[in-house]
């Protein structure tokens, strides 16, 4: 009888110290916990519905297109017109139109509360020497070819540009910049993101904060560094290659390393700050350094200089 | 008191323009003189110059702020649920001394020994059982809810923003720009003559990367 006495007090402790708060707190945790905000908002980007339109444009066309997330095609072509294809996201639409002279396109939301900026997947055809301004925070843009005036601005998303013959200018604050292949002049304004520039001949400006600059060869032997001002706070250098014949590159770091990798016989001049120029020059000697194509300005505050020769790359 | 005292006691209101004129010349006229309050002056004023109007206050350094102030709230909220220190120890006590004392005596007795503990259990077992589930579910769960809330919230403002995203995306690049110019000025000012022009342009070009970096950001406001 005491034992059944005691089991019953002790079964009432156990429940109402330890099974009731258990089972009070797991409902509570139930029913008041809310459903996450990118998981109701998630489905906004799941229907898509696809749009063309066309216009007629001189060949001059100067177009602005604004892509809140998604991806951007632009295509040139020997015709007076513009062409836009979208693959739009549920929710968001393609506004605007180009008249002779110019116009706009936006993805936008149908309501400005909806969450996520408004996905699209966009493929846009202008005339050969048309000037594009292109504007997005996450959308990776994507640009072949052009002679006209091209503008990319961007916070995250990804630009890549190639063949172009015009005035390129990139600014992003985080998102990687790929240009390949472009005789133009080119600025590049940005801050995290890392600017790779490959067989670029055309005078080149580029300024990060923690981005790295990349400057590659190609895998042949005619590989080409740019002449103009390259600098990054933090982010290193490396520049892979040669300087166009008589070219001129000014690079510059805080803190960031500098890489130098020159084929034998395309070394250039290298200068440096006083107080650096006996170890270059020492260095220099090592690769073979002649001289012969182009000069190398080098101002770094505490980054470190490293400097030998591209195999494989005469 | 020293006048670098009075600087100290003084400096809010001089910062805030309300020092009578005399009395702010005469701090100008000390912090002239005086390296420390100078760097004092300097140290106070030099953020407000270098934060842009349309950017503060950056979105990162508010959803600290507000995770900071949920989860002490939170804190503060089940600290005043937790029962008396002196309800558990009470328990214990009333159990054995009423069981012993009260089976033995007699079969009617029974009933009474049987009540005598469980009502002390359930005078303190039910409000105890309360507060340990609100404690439970409010003191755990809660806080963790909101701060997955705000983050969220957070999360959505800069989902819809893109002034707002380009914003917290280049926090990191306006610090280590910071960081760096603040480097290459201590160097400059120990520096000798030959490298001191050198460093000048340095700092030059950092202000015009910061500069072009709230160009950017500032695109994204239109």
């Amino acid at each position: 009888m005491i034992a059944r006495v005691r089991w019953r007090v002790v079964g009432h402790k156990l429940w109402s110290c330890v099974l009731f708060p258990a089972y009070a707190a797991l409902m509570s945790f139930v029913l008041f916990t809310p459903l996450p905000v990118h998981s109701q908002a998630s489905s906004a980007v799941r229907e898509i519905e696809p749009v063309h339109r066309g216009a007629p444009a001189n060949a001059r066309v100067a177009l602005r297109l604004w892509i809140p997330d998604g991806t951007v095609q632009v295509r040139y072509w020997s015709r007076d017109s513009v062409d836009i294809r979208a693959t739009l996201g549920r929710g968001a639409r393609l506004v605007g139109n180009v008249a002779e002279s110019g116009g706009k396109y936006a993805v936008e939301f149908d309501t400005p509360t909806a969450p996520g900026f408004a996905r699209a997947e966009v493929v846009l055809t202008v005339p050969e020497a048309a000037t594009l301004w292109i504007k997005s925070t996450l959308a990776s843009v994507e640009v072949r070819g052009g002679s006209g005036q091209l503008d990319v601005l961007t916070v995250s998303g990804n630009t890549h540009v190639s063949a172009a013959t015009g005035i390129v200018t990139v600014e992003s604050i985080e998102g990687d910049v790929l240009l390949e292949r472009l005789t133009g002049l080119l600025r590049v304004r940005g801050g995290g993101g890392q600017l790779t520039l490959q067989d670029v001949s055309g005078r080149t400006s580029a300024s990060l904060v923690n981005g790295a600059i990349h400057i590659n060869p190609l895998a042949n032997a005619g590989s080409v560094v740019p002449s103009g001002r390259l600098e990054t706070v933090s982010g290193g250098i490396r520049v892979r290659g040669a300087l166009v014949r008589d070219g001129d590159l000014q690079l510059t770091t805080h803190d960031g390393a500098i890489a130098l990798q020159f084929p034998t016989r395309h070394v250039p001049r290298v200068r440096t700050s006083a107080a650096r120029q006996a170890s270059l020059d020492a260095a220099l000697r090592t690769v073979g350094g002649n001289g012969a194509t182009g000069a190398l300005t080098i101002d770094t505050f505490k980054g470190t200089l490293n400097i030998s020769t591209l195999r494989g790359i005469p | 008191m020293t006048d670098c005292e009075r600087l100290d006691a003084s400096l809010d209101r001089y910062l805030a323009g309300a020092l009578a004129e005399s009395e702010a010349d005469a701090l100008e006229e000390h912090a002239a003189a005086c390296e420390r309050c100078a760097k004092v002056i300097d140290v106070r004023t030099r953020p407000l110059y270098e934060l842009p109007s349309a950017i503060a206050p950056p979105p990162a350094v508010r959803s600290a702020v507000l995770l900071a102030v949920a989860a002490r709230g939170a804190a503060r909220a089940a600290q005043k649920l937790q029962p008396p220190t002196a309800v558990p120890t009470a328990v214990p006590t009333a159990v054995p001394t009423a069981v012993p004392t009260a089976v033995p005596t007699a079969a009617p007795a029974l009933p009474h020994a049987i009540t005598a503990p469980r009502s002390a259990s359930r005078r303190w077992g039910i409000p105890v059982a309360i507060a340990a589930s609100l404690v439970l579910a409010f003191g755990l769960f809660r806080p963790a809810d909101k701060q997955a809330m705000m983050q969220e919230q957070l999360r959505s403002r800069e989902s819809t923003s893109p002034l707002a995203l380009a914003q917290s995306r280049a926090l990191g690049e306006f610090a280590q720009l910071a960081r760096a110019r603040d480097e290459v000025a201590r160097a400059l000012a120990g520096a000798p003559a030959a490298d001191r022009e050198r460093l000048q342009d340095a700092l030059r070009r950092m202000d015009a990367q910061d500069a072009g970096l709230r160009e950017i950001v500032q695109e994204f406001a239109q």
